[in-house]
């Protein structure tokens, strides 16, 4: 739609710059025409042996026409080259219009103001032309009082200059009215295509108008829709939050439970055998709850891990094995070949986190394994590939539960992946992209 | 934008071209080819005589500047008549092809005033130190001048006299006026003339007081121009036109019945005629004159004064003037100076024309040396009349369209005239119309 918009002003641009070759045409035959009429009848007058009646009618020594004609042609051919400068501002601008109206007051002046129709081609290369309004208003102003005190013969009272009309004495009063007549009609035309020349110019300008309006229209659509997004995406905001809030008590009061009720069934079954086994397992316990109990008030508080908030990444995954390992009396292998601190944002931090203590958990409630390894490395393609597999039941057809589900959300937000394998135990492989990479890798 | 540079440059480039065109820069340009005066002149006498002199003293004046001026060369085209000069000039101007110099009937002087064709050369004559404007008589020298400023040298001149039949005169008995003599004195001698010659015999011819004094005499006399130099404006309903018309209607009643009297003068019936001094000279010199015309004594007058005005004869004056757009100002100025002063070229005018050279002092030298010479022809010439004439006169009228200007004013006063009713009444209501006609053209 604006692309047309354009399009048509490049039209109304190319119409003007006929009309104004247009007007430059017909003001240089009409010139033409009078100085024919100028030429002719002095000639005339000397073989006819009028000029004594000629003289005292204009009461002015003629110039000689061959003089006059050399002038306007010279002045012509500069007016024309004037008009031919485009895009001019300011001070040149305003130069090259002073220099075109001596050109046509000049001319005026040498024909003895027969004619001054060349000063409409002047106007309209002021109105083509772009200047700010005050400036335009004084050069219109200017240009109208030039105008009008040369073409209403004010200038002619006082400068005696010999006119068309003392010309016209010469031919029988028939051919005079015909001259006079195809000097009109030249006149008309060229204020007709002065007419269309404003015509075209004022639909340019509102082209413009248009196309401003419909710039202002899309540009306000956009706006409600970015309004509409933005409300959207706080609604979104509200709802991953939540998600997070389940994912929080999921992680943390969940996973504490499950270590808890675990090591307390095994202190029941311990509890006969080996009385100070059952102690240290209890104090473990105790130590469990209590992490879960800071988890939950960290929760509330930031939604973050408490261990992670406190330690160092690398530290914070030791300490969980640790912890989950002493409590369960799983055994927990740990291998990482990557420098995992100070390399991760904390959102990607806390997944690696999540996912590790999410996973071992899992491993420990539904599969029962009494062996986990997790290994953490990375990839040839710059990922950070952590694998946990354990020697539980496993699970030929497992059900993504909320744990998994969230594991797998929270990565694939971070632009990683998450596979699952329950045939040989259980084997869960989740896989991020590392933003940091090369510059830990140099470090 | 250095295109737009150019494209200035070249502007201004043509602007200073068509400067160079237009204002006639161009015709400035020396061509090598010299100093060449071109002067516009007549064939034969301004005072319409066919005396077959054609270009002499032009030709005289051309071969003695040449002389003094060498490398300027003058030219002029021959066989232009001079009711066909003004026209002639006229299509020069027009052509661009003006004479540097060139002489100016008094009728056209209004008109290349109003035209601009005429050099101001009031410069010339207050700088020049070889030039002094004491030698013209004053009269003949205003003639040249408008708005405080001269603009024509005179040529050559020619006052009108009133001619007396002295031996009409003498046989009534009648003294020859003085130079001071007035419309008392003229109507006397008139009315004395008529009533002598009252049919007392059928063998004695008719004599008449005086034939062609015309209001043009009359209103001069009386001290009343009635048309102000441009001949736009005329003040006819003026009290001492109203006298003048009374002595004009007076003397009508003299010659009452007898109308048709012009060509009584020269044969020898009337006593008095105003004529200009050049037609007097080709009266006198005309060899077929005594075939022609009775023999009679003839002298001049002054003009007699008015009751209102003085002894005021009418001047008519060649004048020679320099083309504003000469080339040659300098050159066309000294021309003009030697057609106007040099003695040899101006005492040509008493051999090769009909007038009387503005200057005082030649003028008075060949009248005397005139005088002297018997064969001349011109026995009665009084120096005293011409001095007297020349001092008090007035130009004549010249402006372009005074010939309708003048008939409008003729067919008022014969209205007039002719009329018998109230003069005073008559003369507002023809003032009226004569303005309609003047403002009109």
């Amino acid at each position: 739609m604006v692309r047309e918009k354009s399009d048509n002003s490049r039209a109304a641009l190319s119409g003007q710059s006929v009309l104004m070759e247009s007007m430059m045409h017909l003001n240089f035959w009409i010139l033409a025409f009078v100085l024919w009429i100028v030429f002719s009848a002095s000639s005339g007058i000397v073989h006819e042996r009028s000029a004594l009646s000629f003289l005292t009618q204009t009461e002015t020594i003629p110039a000689l026409p061959i003089n006059t004609i050399i002038a306007v042609a010279i002045l012509y051919l500069c007016l024309i080259l004037l008009l031919s400068i485009r895009d001019e501002k300011g001070l040149t601008l305003a130069f090259k219009l002073c220099l075109e109206t001596i050109c046509v007051i000049w001319i005026s002046e040498l024909i003895g103001f027969s004619y001054t129709g060349m000063f409409l081609m002047v106007f309209a290369d002021l109105i083509g032309n772009s200047m700010s309004r005050r400036d335009r208003t004084v050069a219109i102003i200017a240009l109208g009082i030039f105008y009008l005190v040369l073409d209403s013969s004010v200038l002619n009272f006082w400068l005696k200059r010999i006119s068309i009309d003392d010309y016209l004495i010469y031919y029988r009063t028939d051919y005079a009215g015909l001259i006079k007549g195809a000097l009109n009609i030249g006149r008309l035309l060229n204020t007709f295509l002065f007419i269309l020349y404003m015509l075209y110019q004022v639909r340019k300008h509102m082209n413009e108008n248009e196309r401003i309006m419909m710039l202002n229209k899309s540009l306000k659509e956009a706006n409600k829709k970015l309004e509409e997004y933005s409300r959207s995406s706080a609604l979104m905001a509200q709802t991953a939050e939540r998600n997070r809030l389940a994912r929080e008590i999921h992680d943390t009061i969940g996973h504490s439970l499950t270590g808890i009720v675990t090591g307390l069934d095994a202190c029941l079954m311990m509890f006969d055998k080996d009385r100070d086994l059952v102690k240290t397992q209890l104090t473990a316990i105790a130590e469990v709850a209590r992490t879960g109990m800071t988890d939950v008030r960290q929760s509330v508080k930031a939604l973050r891990p408490d261990a992670l908030e406190k330690l160092p990444l690398d530290e914070a995954i030791e300490k969980l094995i640790d912890e989950m390992g002493r409590s369960t009396g799983v055994n927990i292998n740990y291998h990482c070949s990557e420098k995992l601190s100070d390399s991760f944002d904390e959102n990607e931090e806390e997944t690696i986190y999540r996912t590790i203590q999410e996973s071992i958990t899992n491993a420990i409630s539904h599969g029962n394994a009494s062996n986990i390894n997790i290994d953490i490395k990375r990839s040839e393609d710059n990922q950070l590939t952590i694998d946990i597999s354990d020697n539980g039941s496993g699970n030929t057809n497992p059900k993504k539960g909320f744990g998994l589900t969230h594991m797998e959300e929270r990565l694939s937000m971070l632009g990683g992946s998450l596979h699952i394998d329950g045939n040989d135990g259980f084997t869960v492989r989740a896989q991020m992209p590392i933003r940091w990479g090369k510059e830990v890798k140099e470090q | 934008m250095t295109g737009n540079r150019t494209k200035y440059l070249i502007c201004i480039l043509l602007l200073l071209a068509a400067l160079f065109f237009s204002t006639g820069i161009s015709d400035m340009i020396p061509d090598g080819r010299g100093t060449e005066l071109k002067i516009g002149v007549f064939a034969d006498s301004y005072w319409g005589v066919h005396n077959g002199y054609e270009h002499r003293i032009p030709d005289d004046a051309i071969k003695l500047f040449e002389k003094d001026h060498p490398g300027v060369k003058i030219s002029y085209e021959t066989g232009i008549l001079k009711e066909d000069y003004t026209e002639w000039l006229a299509e020069q101007i027009v052509k661009g092809e003006a004479p540097d110099v060139f002489f100016v009937m008094p009728e056209d002087f209004d008109l290349f005033i109003k035209m601009q064709a005429l050099e101001d050369i009031t410069e010339y004559v207050d700088k020049d130190s070889d030039f002094n404007k004491e030698i013209f008589y004053r009269s003949a020298y205003r003639f040249g001048s408008f708005d405080d400023a001269q603009y024509l040298l005179p040529f050559e001149c020619a006052p009108e006299l009133m001619f007396a039949n002295t031996t009409i005169l003498d046989e009534k008995g009648i003294d020859t006026p003085s130079l001071n003599w007035t419309w008392d004195d003229f109507y006397d001698i008139c009315k004395k003339v008529n009533s002598a010659a009252s049919p007392s015999g059928e063998d004695k011819k008719e004599v008449f007081g005086t034939v062609n004094y015309t209001w043009k005499e009359a209103f001069a006399a009386n001290g009343n121009r009635l048309f102000s130099t441009d001949g736009r404006e005329c003040d006819f309903a003026d009290t001492k036109i109203t006298t003048a018309l009374t002595f004009l209607d007076e003397l009508d009643s003299l010659n009452e019945g007898n109308k048709d009297n012009a060509r009584y003068f020269e044969k020898g019936n009337v006593a008095f005629q105003p004529m200009y001094y050049a037609s007097y000279r080709d009266f006198i010199k005309n060899p077929l004159r005594e075939t022609l015309y009775e023999d009679f004594e003839l002298t001049f007058l002054t003009m007699p004064a008015g009751s209102e005005g003085d002894n005021t004869s009418i001047l008519d004056t060649l004048c020679v003037g320099m083309y504003s757009k000469s080339r040659h100002k300098k050159e066309a100025w000294e021309f003009i100076k030697m057609l106007t002063t040099d003695e040899t070229v101006q005492s040509e005018i008493f051999k090769y024309s009909e007038g009387l050279s503005p200057c005082r002092d030649i003028t008075e030298r060949e009248l005397k040396k005139e005088l002297a010479d018997s064969t001349a022809g011109a026995q009665n010439i009084n120096m005293d009349v011409v001095r007297h004439a020349m001092d008090t006169a007035v130009p004549k009228y010249a402006f372009y369209g005074q010939d309708e200007a003048e008939n409008a004013v003729e067919y008022a006063v014969n209205e007039i005239l002719s009329g018998g009713g109230n003069i005073r009444m008559e003369q507002v209501i023809q003032d009226r119309r004569i303005k309609g006609i003047l403002s009109e053209e």
